[in-house]
């Protein structure tokens, strides 16, 4: 017994260890090989910096065109997937019947093992059948990309929501029955907002999932020159993409040192959601049991 | 064995009449003939597990709220001066019956909110009353329960932050803030100290003047300081039925420890 009390001990021990060096070896590469190339001239190349932010004059080469294509991919991808995400997990969790809760519990748990690459391939078949029927002018675009990164993540929300709602204690239902609130009221007022640290949780899964993602835009509207994102219809850049297409395609050594810049200020961009949205999640937290 | 004392239909808050409980096939209650009288506290005694707290929950149907639970019988309570059924014909909606039938829990159950908000927030949702119009509201039922001056100071803390005597309290407040008509303590001092176990005691004994009281006791000497009418259950049937005089007989000569206990 004590035998294997020390084993997993050591065990613990040294996966913790493994976590922190992979993590910590694979920051100080990036940024030992990043942090040169990251600079002004990196985002906005020979354009004047509000000049590109005001989209006055176009960037050619730096990432700022692929940054702003991200950020909007994120923000539309959201917009799609929050409302499904949260609703569907609040009536798996507080509505649904037993057999509803199995089936769709199921559904969900297929679109959670999707390849994202699949993914990417479905949004393709998708646009080519809308093209042969209703949609003749469609084309790969931000809006059929967002779309299918909603789908990607939307196992994600869902999964979150539904947890944190069950992991509530069974007695806060069961107090505000008696207090006569009904079932709508009880979701929206006592239960939501006590899981909502944990839906949190799920969203900035679900962000850093859809800002990291590749294979699915790759496939669905992304491209290497598009400059500022022109509306949903229009192709744009994203910087994952643009990762991709540095490694595979660059031409000296001073494009692959832009391209370690662009890869460590994805790191940041995501590294500073999740920080933002941790920051949301206790701010809530404190409005909500002082409201 | 005493016959069952016969209470006249004006002055009942709550009778059953046949009530069979099952939760997954086990039958809890045998067919339960009780009436329970207004305005007086009215306390069940019997052993653990006999079925006390399903009979209490039957009146505000919260029965219905875990898995499995069949249940047949009648059972009325008295709503704004009218007996009505709590199911079927005449019944009033379940959230309405729920908010003028209050229910108090063995362990406090504060919301996970502010002092202030375990009372408004189910007057603003049950009874569609604007914040201020709750706000107004709230020393009153506090006043009501003696925590008024114990938290008017941190109304914005967390209700949890409370001691579980004062949690206690505050979920009486809450209940009693809904304006019941009938208000049911499930063994309400079993979770806390001798001493707010009797801080809640007194509040209860003069809470009476407001609101019909049906608590659920362990305590044979919380029963004897408090019943006005006590009803004695073994294995899921009433047993026998005493009023204050009898069950205060019945105490000192032990005869009550004897068949229920």
């Amino acid at each position: 017994m004590k035998m294997r009390d020390a084993v997993l001990s050591f065990l613990g021990c040294a996966s913790f260890a493994f976590v922190v060096f992979g993590a910590g070896a694979l920051t100080v590469f990036l940024f030992m090989r990043g942090l040169p190339a990251l600079d002004l001239r990196l985002f906005f190349d020979d354009t004047p910096p509000l000049q590109a932010i005001f989209a006055m004059r176009p960037v050619w080469d730096g990432i700022w065109p692929a940054m702003a294509g991200t950020l909007s991919l994120l923000v539309v991808t959201m917009l799609l997937a929050l409302p499904l995400g949260v609703s569907c997990g609040v009536y798996l969790a507080c509505f649904a019947s037993a057999r509803e809760r199995e089936w769709i519990g199921e559904c969900v748990d297929v679109l959670a093992g999707i390849p994202s690459i699949v993914m990417g391939l479905f949004g393709l078949e998708l646009i080519v059948v809308l093209r042969r029927t209703v949609l003749p002018q469609g084309t790969t675009c931000l809006l059929l990309a967002s779309v299918c990164l909603a789908l990607l993540v939307l196992p994600t929300l869902i999964a979150a929501t539904r947890a944190s709602l069950e992991a509530l204690p069974a007695r806060l239902s069961l107090t505000a029955d008696a207090l006569g609130l009904t079932k709508v009221q009880t979701v929206r007022h006592l239960l939501l907002p006590a899981a909502g640290p944990g839906i949190l949780g799920g969203v900035v899964l679900a962000m850093g999932r859809a800002t990291e993602d590749t294979a699915v835009i790759m496939l669905t509207g992304a491209v290497a020159n598009a400059g500022l994102p022109a509306g949903l219809t229009a192709k744009f850049e994203a910087l994952p993409f643009k990762i991709f297409y540095t490694a595979a395609q660059y031409t000296g050594p001073e494009e692959l040192a832009r391209g370690f810049g662009t890869a460590l200020f994805l790191l940041l961009l995501s590294e500073s959601l999740i920080v933002c949205a941790k920051l949301l999640q206790q701010r809530l937290l404190r409005r909500w049991s002082r409201a | 064995m005493s016959e069952m004392n016969k209470i006249p239909t004006d002055s009942i808050c709550a009778c059953t009449c046949g009530l069979r409980v099952s939760f997954g096939g086990r039958e809890i209650l045998h067919g339960i003939d009780a009436s329970f009288p207004a305005n007086r506290v009215s306390v069940i005694l019997g052993r653990s597990g006999c079925g006390k707290s399903t009979l209490l929950r039957s009146l505000n149907r919260l029965n219905e709220c875990f898995d499995g639970c069949r249940s047949e019988g009648d059972i009325s309570v008295r709503i704004s001066g009218t007996l009505v059924p709590v199911t079927g014909n005449g019944a009033p909606p379940l959230t309405e019956l729920r908010r003028r039938v209050g229910m108090v829990f063995q362990s406090p159950n504060p919301l996970p909110v502010s002092i202030r908000r375990n009372i408004t927030l189910p007057l603003e949702l049950t009874l569609s009353l604007r914040r201020s119009q709750a706000e107004d509201l709230l020393e009153e039922a506090l006043t009501l329960t003696g925590l008024w001056n114990e938290v008017k100071d941190r109304l914005d803390a967390p209700a949890q932050s409370l001691s579980g005597g004062q949690q206690q309290r505050l979920c009486l407040a809450r209940a009693l803030a809904l304006k019941p008509d009938l208000l049911l303590l499930d063994e309400p001092t079993a979770s806390l100290d001798r001493v707010a176990a009797q801080k809640v005691e007194e509040m209860i004994c003069s809470l009476k003047e407001h609101v019909s009281i049906i608590m659920v006791s362990h305590s044979l000497q919380q029963a004897a300081n408090l019943a006005d009418y006590a009803l004695v259950i073994v294995e899921g049937r009433t047993l026998c039925d005493f009023d204050r005089p009898g069950l205060k007989n019945a105490l000192d000569d032990g005869s009550l420890v004897k068949i229920a206990f």
